[in-house]
């Protein structure tokens, strides 16, 4: 059943809407689980009525809650527990904070830190390997991002049907943020290696001919002077700062600079 | 025209991964964009232009109810289109992904009507469940996935073969002054892109040396 539960949960969004956003995707997965703990149609019904409210979290972190309601549904089910409104509470006090630990976690900061891994293995394998390696980069980063991704889904349903409501002190002490900054910091690095290796490889000889142009000046100082420049337009909106490249270097190719 | 259809189909998967099933990131530049290099003969311009994609907007994520741009589509028909028609050519593919961003934004508004339309397929559950039809349920899944593949891939297809066509003609009036400056934004994007990456860091401050050296002491 468990496994059945963990599968069901890649659906969680399929049928994301505005008014209650992944509430149906939610009974979808604990439909199977209902079922078993309801024969009778007219009690199910109203469980499954029950959950139909607003519901929203991350949707990597979906299994945390998903196996302490089912807990809670379960004690429900058993009459060891008489609040009908508690798998509700459960729902709406943890979808926030354990979203915001996912969206932190894994959208903040894993997958920025695997990307700018396979970035510089990019750049690195095209002055290095032959077209026939190109590949390796985009599919590590498919790999390395999934192992921990699909590792903690799985082992976060297993552990939070065994611990239920403990689930939650045991991720606090996760040090989620700890380990976040850790990821940062080397992410930093990794950047600053790339652009290093970027710098090395296409800044140091002028893209262009020099004698086609007159004069040219070496790549590595424009490059050093688009980067500055576009750290300052990050809050801009990447669209406009594409084009405002593009402005940028139609004006150097005008200057023929 | 099988061509066509089966990049569609594949685009819509692609694109299915942002929010419908999985997350698996397989929606990513920087995986779409080798993806469709690789099937069409020429990785290089891929990871080249998912590469510039993936940094330019690292930030792009769906989150709560935002409905970010869909890279997938900005990613994977720059490539289609400068790999099919002017395969090899630099200036080609930084034009073809400034030609395929507002597609992209253009997609976005039909992703939004779909998203509405699956509020109405939420209230048919809704009745269904307090009429007892609990198979309503798989189905609003069902329906939920099976319009969202249609929608997608039709737009994939109406994208890549209008679009593509407008592209390719306009690509051929372009001035050589704008052709110089689409080969040098070739190697400037990128470096636009670690700009916009930098920014992502102006926050990070080291504390965690800090509570490493004060773990280690305690």
């Amino acid at each position: 059943m468990k496994n059945f539960v963990f599968l069901r949960t890649f659906f969680l969004q399929a049928l994301w809407n505005f008014e209650r956003l992944q509430n149906i995707g939610f009974l979808y997965i604990l439909y199977p689980v209902l079922k078993n703990l309801y024969p009778d149609k007219e009690k199910r019904k109203e469980v499954l009525l029950r959950h139909l409210g607003f519901f929203n979290t991350n949707p990597y972190m979906v299994n945390i809650i998903i196996a302490m309601v089912i807990n809670c549904e379960k004690n429900i089910a058993e009459n060891k527990e008489h609040n009908l409104k508690k798998p509700e509470m459960i729902k709406s006090l943890t979808a926030g904070p354990v979203a915001a630990l996912g969206d932190s976690f894994f959208w903040g900061t894993w997958r920025p830190f695997v990307s700018f891994a396979a970035i510089l293995m990019i750049i690195l394998s095209l002055n290095m390997f032959t077209l026939d390696y190109l590949w390796v980069a985009p599919v590590l980063f498919i790999v390395v991002y999934n192992i921990v991704h699909l590792a903690f889904r799985y082992w976060s349903l297993i552990i939070s049907f065994k611990l239920d409501e403990k689930m939650i002190k045991l991720i606090s002490k996760l040090e989620i943020k700890y380990i976040g900054d850790i990821f940062r910091i080397i992410g930093l690095i990794i950047v600053l290696s790339a652009i290093y290796f970027y710098f090395k490889i296409f800044g140091m000889v002028p893209v262009l001919e020099p004698e086609k142009y007159g004069f040219n000046y070496p790549e590595a100082v424009m490059f050093g002077i688009i980067m500055i420049l576009s750290f300052f337009l990050g809050r801009i909106k990447p669209a406009l700062m594409f084009y405002l490249a593009i402005i940028f270097s139609f004006i150097l190719g005008y200057l023929r600079i | 025209m099988e061509q066509l259809i089966a990049f569609s189909l594949i685009g819509a998967v692609l694109s299915a991964d942002i929010t419908m099933f999985g997350q698996f990131m397989i929606s990513r530049p920087i995986f779409c964009g080798p993806l469709f290099g690789y099937i069409l003969g020429d990785i290089h311009t891929g990871l080249w232009l998912g590469m510039i994609v993936e940094m330019m907007w690292i930030n792009e994520i769906p989150m709560g109810v935002s409905v970010p741009v869909d890279l997938t589509v900005m990613t994977s028909t720059a490539v289609i289109w400068s790999c099919h028609f002017f395969r090899g050519s630099q200036e080609a593919a930084v034009f073809s992904l400034a030609a395929a961003i507002p597609f992209a934004y253009l997609y976005k508004e039909v992703d939004l009507a779909g998203r509405m339309f699956n509020t109405k397929i939420m209230h048919w559950v809704e009745k269904g469940l307090e009429s007892g039809k609990e198979r309503r349920i798989s189905l609003g899944i069902f329906l939920g996935l099976f319009f969202f593949m249609l929608r997608t891939s039709l737009m994939y297809f109406l994208i890549i073969l209008a679009g593509g066509l407008l592209y390719r003609q306009l690509f051929s009036y372009i001035p050589i002054q704008l052709f110089v400056a689409l080969k040098k934004a070739w190697y400037y994007l990128p470096v636009f892109g670690f700009g916009a990456v930098l920014y992502n860091f102006r926050s990070l401050k080291i504390p965690f040396i800090k509570t490493t050296v004060e773990k280690l002491t305690s």
